[in-house]
């Protein structure tokens, strides 16, 4: 989804300046059906990066009866940092498509039988549908809904453009 | 347990001069309680094929077991017991009576395999609720939506408690909200333990299934294993729909 | 499996309402129709025979001037029963300006034999009662006051008499009394001796002979008998064949309805087997639907027929000289004929495969004479006709052939009316020529009783056959909900869809016209012949009047047809839309 942990945080923190128990929160309560649990350690690693960039700047705050909490906010090289992410655009899934190219290469190779192949893949294709769906089930957030319904959609049109590819070579295979 | 065994089913219609090969050897196994779907372009064979397993069409050869016993010779009259207690039957065009309210379409069934006009009735009210219709019962399914035409549909066909559930493209009709209420419904179904055997050209719908087998030109091309196998049937419908 | 069925039956009555009252209006009709051809039929068959029987015929009647000796005539072998003496006065009787030879019969109250069967009206002593053929050439009804010897006396009845083949054929006429009011009015005229006598084998030509050689003038029944059918015969041949045309329509709308019903019924018949009809049981709920049906309108029909087709069974049988038939229960058979032919034509309609009609909808024939006329330029509401009449070729035809029923008899009518109207001209002219005193007026007697009685039966066919055409409409649109919806949907008007629907009817019932014309000649030219033993005298209808049909039936049907057609604008567009 191009979403990466590094814009995740300078995204939360743009909004107001938090600690890193509040990063986790937020992002869980965002994400957290759709993503793998997120571990603590990984967020302050990832701070310590964007601090060492000067993406972003910590502030030790006094507590009464705790330890201090270090508070990050975001600086002017941050803020310019998440601009220029949030003005790119994604790239196109199926630009670089893996299978695809093992498809056409093995064809002409001859190594295996591309039906097998694109058999294989719509068999993969329709268990992660599967985990999808059930995903979709008992996810209740916007976001998540949305990008389950997205990750549907995809792998929808994944199953059709396979049914393309096997006609194609099926057809060639008949002319053969 | 085997539920439904199907062995080199054939059918094939002529058409003109042509043999048109719409079920071309094709073996199917259903266990007690397995929910199989069936995929495939429009014109497969796949639609024949579940119209086979129902005794609506009859094969040009191959068997039919149904808990061990062949049926794939009996006569109308011995399918449409089948249909009547064992097979319910669920098709895009709903299919209902127009002239019969939603609760009387739901008691036929009943009534015509023998049940008092009480225990009909119960049966009706109990999937009526549980199908989220209670409220249409006394509506004639034109006034219905397709959502609830469908539901109206499905719950016909579970009037008798059937083995055997059969759908085909149950939701070709529907759009994508009244869809996932079907397939939601049809989820509870499978996981209180009904047996399903499910036709469709969509794979969302598809992978509802533990098994899916996709068809081209009236043979199983491919067979993936789905999600972790049947659920206990211990749990009661009425609980799972509740929930 | 009968709780099912109730259960079906009621349901669907009790939401579709006007759609079963209609098949029941129609199968009334049907009812209607078939149970007035029976009692026509049986006015019709052997009319003399039950004339004979009614008044206890004699088999040999012996006459003289002189004295008769009953007790040897019922002494003969071969005589079962004897009239005894009958004494008639020959005289004159006067009515209204007319007057005609009379023999006025007295009748012993204890007479058997030939006993004049009254009809109208009632045996009063000092009053007469007439012979019917008789009081009808004079124009007497029951209670008109008639002169004889410059006395007068009233007309207590009319009575059927099988005595003679009937007025004008044989003269004088004949009127009854008891024997004092004859011997009083009769004021001494002659006076003529009957015996009847009723054999124990009727054709026993022993008796007859030896009647015959020692007491003179002999007439037997069967003398009679083949007088007054040949008489009758034209009559009996065109009510004959108008009984079976009536029961040709009854059956025919019969078919075109249940026909009509049961395809507008096939999806449903076909979801009935999905959850688990066996074809057995779905043939014998379709089976008892139709029957109860047909139950019910055959019940209306015939006790409207009872009222209706009685009184033409009652004309007929009059205009045959006969008394009216008996009737019975035999018309409950018609009741039964009916339950029995709807359940047997839906129980053949049921047997359809289960699978046709249960995957989406069946997608409809697309019609080349719509695209014809659409490519050709024609307007769209021609093309909308032009579809209209080429959708159901099943429900095309029964609207010809319904119109083509009714155009047939209205146009064999008129060639009736042309060649009574010729009959006529030619007798009068013959009347004229022969400059008769003031007598019986006896030229038209034979039309007279013919012509009415042909037009109501022809009225009764014409109505069949509009119920055909009301039936095939109305059900025709339930079948068609959704091509109407679609058409409405692309633009077309409600009005313009019905306008259609009629001027598709009007095309039909002009194509059934143009049928129907030949058909009604032929039909009237071999119904003349049969009557007549030869075509001789035969006139067919004007030819204006022959053109003037085709419109004429056009029209009606239209207006028919724009009963169910205005039902069109409320079905629901967009219910008869969603997937079935």
């Amino acid at each position: 989804m191009g979403l990466t942990m590094r814009h995740a945080l300078l995204a939360l923190l743009s909004k107001e300046p938090a600690h890193g128990y509040e990063l986790k929160h937020a992002i869980e309560a965002e994400l957290g059906e759709l993503w793998p649990p997120v571990n603590v350690g990984q967020i302050y690693k990832t701070l310590g990066r964007l601090k060492a960039d000067g993406l972003v700047r910590s502030a030790d705050v006094a507590q009464a009866s705790r330890p201090d909490k270090r508070v990050f906010e975001l600086t002017a090289a941050g803020r310019d940092e998440l601009n220029a992410w949030v003005d790119q655009p994604a790239p196109a899934v199926r630009v670089k498509d893996e299978f695809f190219t093992k498809l056409v290469l093995v064809a002409r190779a001859k190594v295996v039988d591309p039906l097998v192949l694109i058999d294989r893949q719509r068999r993969a294709h329709l268990r992660e549908l599967r985990s999808v769906t059930d995903l979709a089930a008992t996810v209740t957030g916007m976001a998540a809904r949305l990008a389950v319904e997205g990750a549907v959609l995809h792998l929808q049109a994944d199953l059709k453009w396979l049914e393309r590819c096997e006609q194609a070579f099926t057809n060639r295979g008949d002319t053969a | 347990m085997t539920l439904l065994r199907a062995v080199a089913l054939h059918r094939h219609f002529t058409v003109g001069d042509t043999v048109v090969r719409a079920v071309d050897g094709i073996d199917l196994t259903v266990e007690a309680g397995e929910f199989v779907s069936v995929m495939g372009p429009s014109g497969c064979g796949k639609s024949t094929l579940l119209h086979l397993l129902g005794g609506l069409d009859r094969p040009t050869s191959g068997e039919i077991h149904l808990d061990d016993e062949r049926v794939d010779g009996l006569k109308e009259a011995g399918w449409a017991r089948l249909r009547r207690r064992r097979i319910g039957f669920v098709f895009q065009a709903y299919n209902l009576i127009d002239d019969l309210s939603v609760r009387d379409n739901l008691e036929l069934p009943a009534v015509l395999a023998g049940a008092s006009a009480q225990q009909s009735r119960a049966r009706a009210a109990e999937l009526l609720d549980q199908l989220g219709i209670g409220a249409r019962a006394d509506v004639a399914p034109a006034h219905l939506s397709g959502g609830e035409r469908q539901r109206v549909a499905i719950g016909r066909a579970l009037m008798n408690r059937p083995d055997l559930l059969l759908a085909d493209e149950p939701t070709g009709a529907l759009d994508s909200r009244a869809t996932s209420e079907v397939l939601q419904i049809l989820g509870r179904l499978h996981a209180g333990g009904q047996a399903i055997v499910l036709v469709t050209h969509d794979p969302r719908v598809a992978t509802l299934a533990d098994r899916l087998l996709t068809v081209r030109d009236g043979q199983v091309v491919d067979e993936t294993r789905l999600g972790g196998g049947t659920a206990s049937p211990v749990l009661g419908l009425g609980d799972l729909l509740e929930r | 499996m009968v709780r099912l069925a109730v259960r079906l039956l009621a349901s669907r009555l009790r939401r579709s309402r006007a759609s079963a009252l209609l098949v029941v209006v129609v199968l009334a009709t049907t009812g209607a129709a078939g149970t007035s051809a029976v009692l026509l039929r049986s006015a019709v068959t052997g009319p003399w025979d039950r004339a004979f029987a009614a008044t206890h015929g004699a088999h040999l009647h012996v006459a003289g001037f002189g004295g008769l000796d009953a007790g040897a005539l019922a002494a003969l072998p071969g005589v079962a029963e004897s009239s005894g003496r009958v004494v008639a006065t020959v005289g004159e009787l006067r009515h209204d300006g007319l007057t005609a030879g009379v023999a006025l019969v007295g009748i012993p109250d204890d007479l058997r034999v030939d006993r004049p069967a009254v009809v109208d009206g009632s045996w009063r002593p000092g009053a007469v009662v007439m012979e019917r053929s008789f009081a009808r050439a004079l124009g007497v009804k029951v209670g008109d006051r008639v002169e004889m010897h410059e006395a007068t006396v009233e007309v207590s009845g009319i009575a059927v008499s099988v005595r003679t083949p009937g007025y004008p054929a044989t003269v004088p006429g004949r009127a009854f009394t008891d024997p004092a009011t004859a011997a009083a009015l009769g004021r001494g005229g002659p006076q003529l001796t009957t015996v009847g006598l009723r054999l124990a084998r009727p054709a026993d030509e022993a008796v007859v002979a030896r009647a015959a050689s020692e007491y003179g003038m002999v007439t037997t029944a069967s003398a009679i008998r083949a007088e007054a059918l040949d008489r009758t015969r034209q009559f009996q041949v065109v009510l004959a064949s108008f009984s079976i045309l009536l029961l040709t329509a009854a059956a025919f709308l019969l078919v075109v309805l249940l026909g009509a019903r049961l395809r507008s019924q096939s999806r449903e018949l076909v979801i009935l087997r999905l959850i688990g009809l066996t074809p057995g049981q779905l043939i014998g709920l379709v089976a008892v639907e139709h029957a109860v049906l047909a139950g019910a309108g055959g019940l209306v029909g015939t006790a409207v027929a009872l009222v209706g087709g009685r009184r033409l069974a009652e004309t007929a049988a009059t205009s045959l000289g006969s008394t009216a038939p008996r009737l019975d229960l035999s018309v409950l058979g018609v009741v039964g004929v009916l339950v029995v032919a709807a359940a047997a034509v839906s129980a053949a309609a049921a047997r359809r495969p289960a699978r046709a009609g249960l995957v989406a909808t069946t997608p409809a024939r697309p019609s080349t004479a719509t695209a014809r006329a659409l490519t050709a330029g024609l307007p769209a509401s021609a093309a909308l006709v032009a579809k209209e009449v080429s959708t159901s070729r099943a429900r095309a035809a029964a609207t010809v052939l319904a119109v083509a029923l009714a155009v047939m008899t209205s146009v064999a009518a008129l060639g009736m009316e042309a060649t009574f109207r010729h009959e006529g001209r030619q007798a009068a002219a013959r009347a004229v020529a022969s400059a008769p005193v003031a007598g019986p007026a006896v030229a038209d007697a034979d039309g007279s009783g013919l012509r009415p009685l042909v037009y109501w039966l022809q009225g009764a066919l014409s109505l069949v056959a509009l119920a055909s055409i009301v039936a095939v409409g109305l059900v025709g649109i339930r079948e068609r909900r959704r091509e109407l919806a679609v058409l409405s949907a692309i633009g077309f008007s409600a009005r313009q869809l019905a306008g259609a629907a009629v001027a598709g009817q009007c095309v039909l019932a002009g194509l059934g016209g143009l049928i129907g014309i030949p058909l009604g000649v032929g039909f009237f030219r071999l119904a003349y012949a049969l009557a007549n033993g030869s075509s001789a005298g035969l006139v067919d209808a004007p030819p204006l009047h022959l053109v003037a049909v085709v419109p004429l039936a056009m029209l009606v049907t239209g207006l028919v047809a724009a009963l169910p057609a205005s039902t069109l604008p409320r079905v629901p567009v967009a219910a008869a839309l969603a997937p079935a």
